[in-house]
């Protein structure tokens, strides 16, 4: 690699700055808001220290939503990675169709979250659900599986409904980093393992594995952090089923307009996020990041 | 590895992905020409009145739907935002196309730079990007809101552009820095005995070699914008500027909606975007595959 | 036209010593060919040259100008790369006016220094295609001739038939030489492959681990190597080594097998050999002639493996003591076969003594 002497202020800048700009001075705010008592209510911001930090820990909801969070980030991230990855491999063939199913694989890509969770809903309703009406047909059930509205079937729906969401990202990356196998690997891997798994662990995997591993953290992070697509599916229920712990940091700041609670929140989630993504790259050995 | 799949077994594992990412969609596309009635009333066919068009032609023209006007029919069923999607459609492709541009435009240098190159503060930098998107932008709407209301840009497509470019540029540098990465360095050599400056190997070279995994960036960007909600709701002002991800929304959100309106917003939403992803789609894969980054 | 010289000149990458205080002067017009086995420094000493790689310390100069601090692109030079490195979205034409087009040359001067090169390629006819519409043959040319639009005063070759087959690469051998005859340019030129740098080249390199270990024309190299390394490194089939100990006698001095104490080599005087040194007798296996095995003065072998090659065979032979295999290589139709008892006979005059540490014991 080539060395430049001074910092190359003309290539960075134009995407340094803007980042910047939506960065430092907003984080640096709410890192400034969760240290003092800022509500709608009361007037007058003083400084709490970690009086916020306090009250969300301390919160009825804070375990409740956390073990949530951890659970669905923990079943959503491996199941769209290995989906994903199984997808990808299986386009990589040529089939007759195969550029049509290619197409139709982003689909879920280019909805907004707002009508993704429309689908879904149509899909889980209880009594004009697709997926009811499919299993009743099959005369599977004879009533109603109430999909969303049983607490742990409501987070498996949720998670189902991510996952999809989040498939078409994995299968580009993945179709992508594939694509830049040197064929004679392959080729000479075909030779050598018998079996398509052993293939797989042994010569293609080696190849994809830095891929792998930005897709597991960044969907870890997508799953810890987002939560419109749940909300709009569940509203948290029933009880607190699907109640998220990102989610909480909209609740405390837009519904209960106490923005430094909320913003205590969003620290908290940084920090596990930051837990997190150090443990998954720890337990993914990749040269990825050492070679940066 | 071209070994050739049992065809069976391909058409079945086909039909599964057909119909897991698209059935949804399918779904939206039977349920927008399907009256509410027919679709509640287990006892009637689905398409027993043939398809109804209705609900297409109150987005388009603002008639009402006959159905919604007969027998005592709720109101409420109707919701105006359905009216909105044509227009919204539009607001969030100039939105989301400009997003892309400008992710374009402003991260190919930085991740050339990234890729190929060492320089000071490298490491530092490299991780500043990487780490930004790690706060939740709910987080961050109110001082995010502030920074626009300062700029005097609430209400316009220029907030939300910003905030959606810089929202997306880490990724965008990110992804793009590991495509220059892989190619060869021998074309870099020879174009830097070519005369090339660096600038000159980027532009004449770099870009044109990437283009698949330009457009491939280009893509995950516009899909980011084009799909976001939270600051698109809270930035953009009137019907006339709203996108679509606002006016679909608060059209889901509307609980007494009619479902056929709803699926027929859907579609409508749906099938420009996918045209475009097709297109850009099938250029990346094609330019992927046939290994144009390779030489 | 230009000379180039190097002084002292050494890199290293982190802890690895790439080169080590090479000096070396290439005369204008002259062809040299850099060889040695990979990870010899060859590559990294010709793209200091080039200006792709830093020269760390020692001095290099083009046409006596010195360079270290000179960029790439203004040394005069043209590389030919190992994977010819033509930019894929550019036609033919546009690869090759690529350097020019950079300059601000205007588009007829370039469009005729391309149609030129083309001529002297015979690549007329590809100049609307794209690198990936070639073979590999195509494509080398094409890099080629990339190189010759661009007049430099030295051309620098990287390896650059060793993408191609056997059969390719001797036609682009011989068409690289008479490029040489015809353009009258310093030419360095990289290979591991021995067979090139004999054929090509005007003058040889020897590298191995960073640093120079002979050079000269081929014949010189290959007649008189200075050492065990590039005794073996030149001429195809190998020469053959054979351990051996030294005893002086009034007939001369005599060289024996240790093991098996039969004797291999008997010169006609003394040599200055310390009494009982252990050396190696260097034979190349085309001056080996082979006999009945109880003929007079040969050396008992068996046959091991015969490879029969039409004007020529190879025999792979078993001496008593010995280790490895003998090769020799006997001209002309002959039976021989597995298992068959021959005698060989050494020419003392056509053996090469290498010393303990492998340096040539002058005879």
């Amino acid at each position: 690699m080539w060395t430049i002497k001074r910092f190359p202020a003309y290539w960075l800048l134009p995407a340094l700055l803007p980042v910047a700009l939506m960065t430092i001075y907003p984080v640096a705010y709410a890192l400034w808001v969760s240290l003092h008592s800022v509500t709608l209510l009361f007037p007058g911001e003083p400084f709490v220290w970690l009086d916020n930090y306090k009250r969300v820990v301390t919160s009825n909801y804070f375990r409740d939503a956390l073990g949530n969070s951890l659970l669905f980030t923990a079943l959503a991230t491996p199941l769209v990675v290995i989906v994903g990855t199984l997808v990808a491999l299986f386009l990589q063939r040529r089939f007759f169709g195969s550029q049509i199913v290619r197409s139709i694989v982003l689909l879920p890509w280019v909805l907004p979250g707002a009508i993704s969770a429309v689908l879904w809903i149509w899909v889980f309703h209880p009594s004009f659900g697709v997926l009811n009406g499919l299993l009743r047909d099959l005369h599977l059930i004879n009533g109603s599986i109430p999909w969303l509205t049983s607490p742990r079937l409501a987070l498996i729906s949720v998670v189902v409904a991510h996952v999809w969401t989040q498939i078409p990202f994995a299968v580009v990356l993945i179709m992508a980093a594939l694509s830049g196998i040197n064929s004679e690997t392959l080729e000479a891997g075909a030779i050598d393992c018998r079996s398509p798994l052993k293939r797989f662990r042994h010569i293609v995997f080696p190849e994809i594995k830095a891929m792998i591993v930005v897709l597991v953290v960044y969907n870890a992070l997508t799953a810890f952090t987002s939560y419109d697509l749940v909300y709009a599916m569940t509203g948290g229920g029933p009880g607190t089923a699907t109640t998220l712990l990102s989610f909480q940091i909209w609740r405390e700041s837009f519904s209960m307009y106490d923005f430094g609670t909320g913003s205590a929140v969003a620290f908290i989630v940084v920090a596990i996020s930051a837990v997190l993504i150090a443990a998954i790259t720890r337990a993914l050995p990749s040269d990825l990041f050492a070679s940066e | 590895m071209r070994r050739n799949l049992n065809p069976f077994l391909t058409f079945l594992f086909a039909t599964l992905i057909v119909l897991f990412a698209g059935g949804p969609v399918i779904l939206s596309a039977v349920g927008s020409v399907v009256p509410d009635r027919i679709m509640m009333d287990a006892s009637k066919g689905l398409f027993s009145e043939g398809l109804n068009f209705e609900t297409y032609r109150y987005v388009f023209t603002g008639q009402l739907p006959d159905s919604y006007l007969a027998e005592n029919a709720n109101r409420a069923m109707i919701s105006d935002a359905a009216r909105q999607v044509p227009r919204s459609l539009l607001n969030s492709s100039v939105i989301a196309l400009s997003s892309m541009v400008l992710n374009l435009l402003l991260g190919a240098p930085a991740a050339y730079v990234f890729a190929r190159y060492v320089f000071p503060a490298k490491k530092l930098t490299f991780m500043f990007l990487i780490l930004s998107p790690l706060v939740p932008a709910v987080a961050l709407v109110t001082p995010i809101y502030m920074m626009i209301q300062a700029l005097g840009l609430v209400g316009t497509q220029a907030g939300i552009i910003l905030v959606h470019t810089a929202k997306a540029l880490p990724f965008t540098v990110l992804i793009l820095s590991v495509f220059f990465r892989k190619m060869p360095n021998e074309i870099f050599e020879a174009a830097a005995l070519d005369h090339c400056s660096r600038f000159q190997a980027f532009w004449r070279i770099a870009l044109p070699l990437a283009l698949p995994s330009v457009g491939a960036t280009g893509l995950f960007a516009f899909m980011l914008s084009y799909s976001e909600y939270m600051f698109s709701m809270v930035l953009s002002g009137d019907a006339a500027t709203r996108p679509v991800s606002v006016v679909m929304a608060a059209l889901a959100r509307n609980t007494d909606v009619s479902w056929s309106l709803l699926n027929t917003g859907i579609f409508i939403a749906i099938v420009p975007t996918l045209v475009l992803v097709v297109f850009v789609w099938r250029f990346v894969v094609e330019g992927l595959l046939s290994g144009a980054v390779k030489g | 036209m230009a000379s180039v010289e190097l002084r002292n000149v050494t890199k290293s990458f982190g802890r690895i010593e790439a080169v080590r205080d090479v000096s070396l002067v290439i005369e204008d017009r002259e062809l040299v060919v850099f060889v040695g086995p990979s990870g010899c420094g060859k590559s990294t000493l010709l793209r200091m040259i080039a200006g792709l790689e830093e020269v760390m310390s020692g001095e290099l100069l083009i046409d006596g100008k010195p360079m270290n601090t000179v960029a790439a692109a203004d040394r005069g030079i043209a590389m030919v790369f190992q994977s010819y490195a033509l930019y894929p979205h550019m036609t033919v034409a546009e690869n090759m006016g690529f350097a020019l087009k950079m300059l601000g040359t205007e588009k007829a001067g370039i469009d005729r220094k391309v149609a030129e090169a083309a001529g002297i390629l015979q690549i007329e006819d590809l100049l609307g295609r794209k690198p990936k519409e070639l073979s590999g043959g195509q494509r080398q040319r094409v890099a080629i001739g990339r190189a010759i639009v661009r007049q430099p005063q030295v051309f620098l070759f990287d390896e650059p038939l060793s993408n191609l087959d056997a059969g390719l690469r001797a036609q682009m051998r011989v068409e690289i030489a008479r490029l040489h005859e015809r353009l009258r340019t310093t030419m360095i030129y990289v290979t591991h492959d021995q067979v090139e740098a004999m054929t090509l080249a005007d003058r040889i390199v020897i590298l191995n681990k960073g640093k120079i270990e002979q050079q000269g024309s081929p014949l010189e190299l290959y007649e008189r190597p200075a050492n065990r390394f590039v005794a073996g490194f030149l001429g195809q089939p190998k020469m053959n080594f054979i351990p051996a100990v030294a005893r002086h006698s009034d007939k001369g001095t005599e060289l024996a097998v240790p093991a098996s104490g039969r004797m291999v080599l008997t010169a006609a005087r003394n040599l200055s050999i310390p009494e009982g040194a252990n050396v190696e007798v260097g034979i190349r296996p085309d001056v080996i002639s082979v006999g009945e095995a109880k003929s007079n003065g040969a050396v008992p072998a068996r046959i091991v493996v015969v490879e029969h090659l039409g004007g020529s065979s190879l025999l792979y032979v078993q001496l008593d003591g010995l280790d490895d295999l003998l090769t020799v290589e006997h001209r002309g139709k002959a039976d021989f076969s597995k298992g068959q008892e021959i005698g060989l006979l050494f020419d003392p005059m056509q053996s090469h003594l290498f010393d303990a540490d492998g340096q040539r014991i002058e005879t």
